[in-house]
């Protein structure tokens, strides 16, 4: 009896759950104000995943409780500002974590916010009046120019759309420059225009005289094409991504009036003939325009030239802009390798405002790409055979629309060669099963001076592209430790490696993004040679992409590198106060 | 041979048209095909023009669609941009039965021709006249009491609009401040208006019960972000939460812009055509308090039961859908707590099943729970109210709400150990009793007499392979206490009127069924007989307009006899409004065989054109006509102006 109820108290004082009392304290304040900010939303996260979440009081104070022991961070929110954690050096990045005692109040966890900007303004058409539902985004200045610009990129929450009077407004932005750009969706694009008073005269006099015709009035029945639409257009009022104006925003301002006018853009007739190399021939080429701007893909066109007709095509109604055209002529065969091989043109195209547009293509024929695979040193561990090697095309406007992506595999003396290879530019992959895990990765890839693991592959029929691809598995090292910093998790801070080159900034390969063990110590492996800078960063790259506007203000805090390969190279740093 | 036959039909055509089209408007244009071979299409011409001012638009987006079976929203077969004089020309149409015209330019509401119309080969509709109506604006703007702006909050916009012959606040948008704590609530109709903050509480009891998590949506909620208050689980995501003050939780008080909105009908913000109105409103906080308490009922009926809290709006209150402050569930011992409830009168009802009126024409975002409240397994079609542009729509978790309560409480102070009752539902069991075997399923519906929302619209079904020569069986389930009118919904009953309704010989209605039948709690009613008659009638015609121009008319169809003015349920079969098609032509059928009203207005009718002073007026001005049923009687009429 005794021993049950023992038993019992047993169980009982077992199931209690580990000691929760601990907290965390502190004030939410405005980081140019330094006043309380009332009613946002702290977050705090233990090692563990869970999640514990709090209001800030009328006065900007928080206690987050009950807390066990552990190790969290914490991060506030609230609408209208950019999310802050704590201890973080800018908005939007994470801060170290705290370290929490069993029962430990820890107070004057205090967090800083930021304002967020907001861009405003109204998107009108030639008339004056506001146009309702454009799609109005910014795109930060740092993701680059022209075709990049045109190809939309920015996130979601710099996105908005027009409202019933044409007003738009981007709040949450975080301080910086911006793109704004204007893109009327299809339904208005095709408002831009209709028939003009004489026409419809024309047409009601037609239908007065013309009932004899049973309504026959087939030289107006069919609607003529669309003389205009309203097309994209970026700030301060223009159809030219590559002419468009930054505007800078700073923390907690309201830029508004950035107006826009969208202006209705003719539409051109855009016509050419096409031309074969000499002692080719086709039944028919098949002419693709595919628009670059994402909020046009709609408005791809394809036309057929023809022999009997002197190979011309003519595409009506094209919006002017920047456009990729695809033409591919049937198989022709047969190639060098016995098998038939199409012609090809494959060209960035950019259509003037002018009411008609004369070019001229010219195919190729495809081309054959060929090369040989070495390795570095004599080993046993891998051989020159086996490897694939892919390409795949570089501007995401031709991906789908050339075939499937040309293959090759590398013969036991470490030969490849691809025939049929449509002329364009192409993403390079060099790999093998396993070669990963045995450490082994393409070193180089040059051609005409060019490394192709860097920058894009340039294929043209002639000359032939010839490769000359070095895998290695011999690594260049970099190693080091970072000391200092009193109370600061080392843990939570990052290393980046990037090129010094400004040209191989936009090269993934020469990237590297690494968290510090607990003691500050990290280990980088598998960049190839070259000059690099590093640098330390509280949290994860996260939300800021590898760009080289980044790596433009990381450069003046880092420290220069030169990495051989087989070579480590020690770097150590000091984190001071 | 053939050609002779189709040169006939067309000619015996050309005669209809011109006679038809001649006593419309001077300007219209219709000739006849000419001798060499049949004509292959038609042609429509005509005008956009500002409602108010008369004046052509230019510019405006003119479309013409052609409606097929299971496409109602039909195929656009002709687009135009109408020229400097507000002109548009389609030719070359292929003839069809049914065609809808589309006109829109920004700050206008969209035009679509409310009923359709032919186009047939050799016929060309000229003149058409095509009114839009300048949009109206209301930028509502939420600040605290210091000023500063709120931001994310949710707002709803609530339209004054008259059912079942009352006036109600129908929810017609839905909208969420900016970084500057503006709402804006665009292409609004003319009308009456008021805002309304919308702050809903949600809370999950810290035991949630087995099955909940089941329904993925209500998993979900289980994750969201939440933050513990009195051991309930407060979702922090969408939600505008009050910061305490001195540790004392607050909360913002419902409020709503004009203050009186619900209670009265004075205030109401009007906008007129064109018109932008800003409306500020002013969030107070207030001390928060806690409402728990226990269900008493079968432990089945409760268990997972969402619960909602609503603020009383005064007696008579207008609100035509959910006003809630507060949601949550009953956990697995029956146990509910609100938390952050501001003082003041509420009512606590099951959100299991619930109503509200949408807009039917301003793609109104639905006034249902947040995400994942409901199971969302059922939802009854909504019910269409023929006297306002509204639907009544329905969900209801569990098919049938068989338990139903609900409970008034005042609130000071925290409150614990309140008692929710849950009681069964009321249930019909009846019989119809038909001439003739209907082709289609029948449904039996009870529409609330007065237009309450909140009773619903109890729907029972008598599915077609379960018919018998001379009638069928029906249930309807989950009626709550009120009053009701008892009316047929299905393709099956087209042409039929109800005899009478009794109940043990007693007619449960009056004859004709135009009295509504009151429904006390948990009621049962078994052997009821439903005797079904073909007494109905129909009229048809076209409207002359005063000026000859042919534009938009209504016609309005309504009983002499007073009594059966008020009250009248959702859709009164004898109370009928029907705009006229572009030609001017109009038909309304099944009406059940009497005297009536017959007139026609310019436009489209007031609002309020189903109260007893406003029909008392339409009446001056109306016909008085006997419609005998199994008679097609041909009314023409000159539309007159009609002023609210």
């Amino acid at each position: 009896m005794s021993l049950t109820v023992y038993a019992y108290v047993l169980a009982a004082v077992l199931q209690v759950p580990p000691q929760a009392t601990g907290a965390l304290m502190g004030v939410v304040r405005d980081a140019a104000s330094g006043q309380g900010v009332s009613g946002a939303v702290l977050t705090v996260t233990g090692n563990d995943g869970a999640v514990h979440r709090a209001l800030s009081d009328d006065e900007g104070r928080f206690s987050v409780e009950p807390l066990p022991a552990g190790r969290y961070r914490i991060a506030a929110s609230k609408p209208g500002y950019l999310w802050g954690a704590f201890a973080a050096p800018q908005p939007q990045m994470a801060g170290p974590g705290i370290e929490l005692g069993a029962g430990q109040r820890r107070d004057a966890v205090d967090i800083r916010m930021t304002r967020a900007a907001v861009m405003a303004g109204v998107v009108r058409d030639e008339y004056g009046r506001g146009i309702a539902g454009i799609a109005v985004q910014a795109v930060p200045e740092a993701s680059g120019t022209g075709s990049d610009l045109a190809a939309g990129a920015g996130g979601s929450e710099s996105r908005t759309v027009t409202d019933a009077r044409g007003a738009y407004r981007i709040a949450g932005l975080v301080p910086g420059e911006y793109f704004l750009v204007a893109e009327p969706p299809q339904a208005v694009q095709q408002r831009a225009a209709g028939r003009s008073d004489a026409e419809n005269d024309a047409l009601l006099r037609q239908l007065r005289d013309g009932v004899r015709d049973g309504f026959a009035v087939s030289s107006a029945g069919s609607p003529p094409p669309a003389p205009a639409i309203y097309g994209p257009t970026y700030f301060p009022g223009t159809p030219e991504p590559a002419v468009a104006a930054a505007v800078a925003v700073r923390a907690g301002e309201v830029r508004d009036g950035l107006d826009m006018v969208v202006q209705p853009v003719r539409l051109t007739r855009a016509s050419g003939t096409i031309s074969l190399p000499y002692g080719y021939e086709a039944a028919f080429v098949q002419v693709l325009l595919v628009p670059r701007h994402a909020a046009l893909r709609g408005l791809a066109k394809s036309a057929l030239a023809q022999p009997a007709a002197g190979f011309r095509f003519a595409f009506d109604a094209v919006a002017p802009g920047p456009y990729v055209l695809v033409a591919q002529g049937p198989q022709q065969g047969p190639g060098p390798d016995g098998n038939p091989w199409p012609l090809w043109s494959v060209a960035d195209l950019n259509v003037p405002a002018t009411d008609v547009f004369e070019f001229d293509v010219r195919l190729e024929p495809s081309a054959s790409v060929t090369g040989d695979v070495r390795v570095d040193r004599d080993g046993d561990e891998v051989d020159p055979a086996g490897w694939t090697i892919r390409l795949s095309p570089y501007e995401p406007w031709v991906a789908g629309r050339l075939g499937p992506d040309p293959r090759a595999v590398s013969d036991d003396a470490g030969h490849f060669a691809m025939a049929g290879v449509p002329p364009t530019s192409y993403d390079l992959s060099v790999t093998r099963d396993g070669a990963r895990r045995t450490g082994w990765r393409p070193a180089t890839a040059t051609w005409g001076g060019a490394d192709a693991l860097d920058a894009p592959l340039i294929v043209r029929h002639d000359p032939t592209t010839d490769l000359a691809i070095t895998v290695t598995s011999r690594d260049a090292r970099l190693i080091g430790r970072v000391e200092g910093g009193e109370g600061v998790d080392l843990a939570d801070f990052h290393l980046l490696v990037f090129p010094r080159q400004a040209s191989l900034s936009s090269s993934a390969r020469r990237f590297a993004d690494v968290q510090l063990n607990p003691d500050g110590q990290y280990d980088v492996r598998g960049l190839p040679d070259g000059d690099y800078f590093a640098a330390l960063l509280v949290g994860p790259v996260g939300d800021l992409r590898p760009s080289p506007a980044l790596f433009q203000a990381l450069s003046p805090s880092a420290v220069a590198l030169t990495l051989t390969s087989g070579e480590t190279t020690t770097q150590n740093f000091r984190i001071g106060r | 041979m053939s050609v002779a036959v189709r040169r006939r039909c067309t000619s015996v055509l050309g005669v209809v048209v011109t006679l038809v089209l001649a006593g419309i408007s001077g300007d219209a244009q219709s000739r006849e095909a000419q001798r060499a071979g049949a004509p292959r299409s038609g042609a429509l011409s005509g005008i956009v023009l500002d409602a108010t001012t008369g004046a052509p638009i230019p510019s405006a987006a003119v479309a013409l669609r052609v409606i097929e079976p299971f496409v109602p929203a039909g195929r656009e077969v002709a687009s135009a941009v109408t020229d400097r004089d507000g002109r548009f020309v389609f030719v070359e149409v292929a003839p069809a039965d049914s065609f809808r015209v589309h006109a829109s330019r920004p700050g206008y509401l969209a035009y679509r021709s409310p009923v359709t119309f032919p186009i047939e080969p050799g016929r060309w509709i000229d003149d058409v006249r095509l009114l839009l109506t300048p949009a109206g604006h209301v930028e509502a703007r939420l600040a605290l009491a210091n000023g500063e702006p709120v931001l994310r909050a949710q707002v709803r916009l609530w339209q004054e609009l008259w059912i079942a012959g009352q006036s109600r606040l129908v929810p017609v948008a839905r909208s969420t401040t900016d970084d500057a704590g503006t709402a804006l609530f665009a292409n609004l109709q003319p009308g009456r208006y008021a805002v309304c903050l919308e702050a809903v509480q949600a809370t999950l009891p810290p035991d949630v019960g087995p099955g909940f998590r089941d329904v993925p949506a209500r998993a979900a909620l289980a994750q969201a972000p939440a933050v513990d208050v009195h051991g309930v689980r407060l979702l922090v995501d969408g939600a505008l939460l009050a910061p305490d003050v001195q540790g004392q939780p607050m909360t913002y008080r419902p409020a709503c812009e004009p203050a009186t909105a619900g209670s009265t009908s004075e205030g109401l913000i009007a906008v007129e055509p064109g018109q932008e109105k800003q409306v500020g409103l002013a969030l107070l906080a207030v001390p928060g308090f806690r409402v728990s308490g226990q269900v008493t009922g079968p432990a089945a009926s409760y268990a997972g039961l969402p619960l909602r809290l609503s603020a009383v709006d005064g007696a008579g209150s207008s609100f035509g859908g959910r006003r809630d402050v507060a949601t949550t569930f009953v956990d697995a011992r029956g146990q509910f707590t609100f938390v952050n409830v501001a003082a003041g009168e509420y009512l606590i009802e099951p959100g299991d099943a619930i109503s509200s009126y949408v807009q039917g024409t301003a793609g109104a975002t639905p006034p249902m729970p947040p995400a994942g409240w409901t199971s969302g397994s059922i939802s009854q079609a909504p019910v269409t109210t023929s006297t306002a542009p509204v639907k009544l729509e329905s969900r209801d978790d569990r098919n049938v709400s068989r338990h139903w309560g609900r409970t008034r409480v005042a609130v000071g102070r925290d409150i614990d150990n309140l008692v929710f009752r849950l009681g069964p539902a009321g249930r019909l069991e009846a019989r119809l009793s038909w001439p003739e075997r209907p082709t289609s399923s029948v449904w039996v519906r009870l529409e609330p007499a007065d237009g309450d929302p909140s009773l619903g619209v109890p729907l029972g079904y008598s599915p077609s392979r379960k018919f018998e020569p001379d009638g069928a069986a029906v249930t309807v389930d989950g009626i709550r206490p009120g009053a009701y009118f008892l009316r047929l919904s299905g393709s099956g009953t087209s042409g039929w009127a109800i005899r009478s309704i009794r109940h043990g010989g007693e007619q449960l209605s009056s004859e004709l069924a135009e009295r509504p039948i009151e429904w006390q709690a948990g009621e049962d009613l078994t052997g009821v007989v439903i005797e079904i008659s073909r007494d109905v009638a129909s009229v048809s015609g076209h409207v002359r307009d005063a000026d000859e121009k042919r534009a938009g008319a209504t016609v309005i169809v309504f009983p002499t006899d007073r009594t059966a003015w008020s009250p009248l349920g959702l859709a009164p079969p004898r109370l009928r409004a029907v705009p006229v098609t572009i030609t001017a032509q109009y038909r309304i059928a099944d009406l059940p065989a009497g005297t009536y009203y017959v007139t026609a207005i310019r436009g489209v009718p007031p609002p309020d054109w189903v109260s007893v002073p406003v029909l008392e007026r339409l009446a001056a001005k109306a016909e008085e006509r006997e419609l005998r049923s199994g008679a097609g009687l041909t009314i023409n009429l000159t539309a007159v102006e009609f002023a609210r």
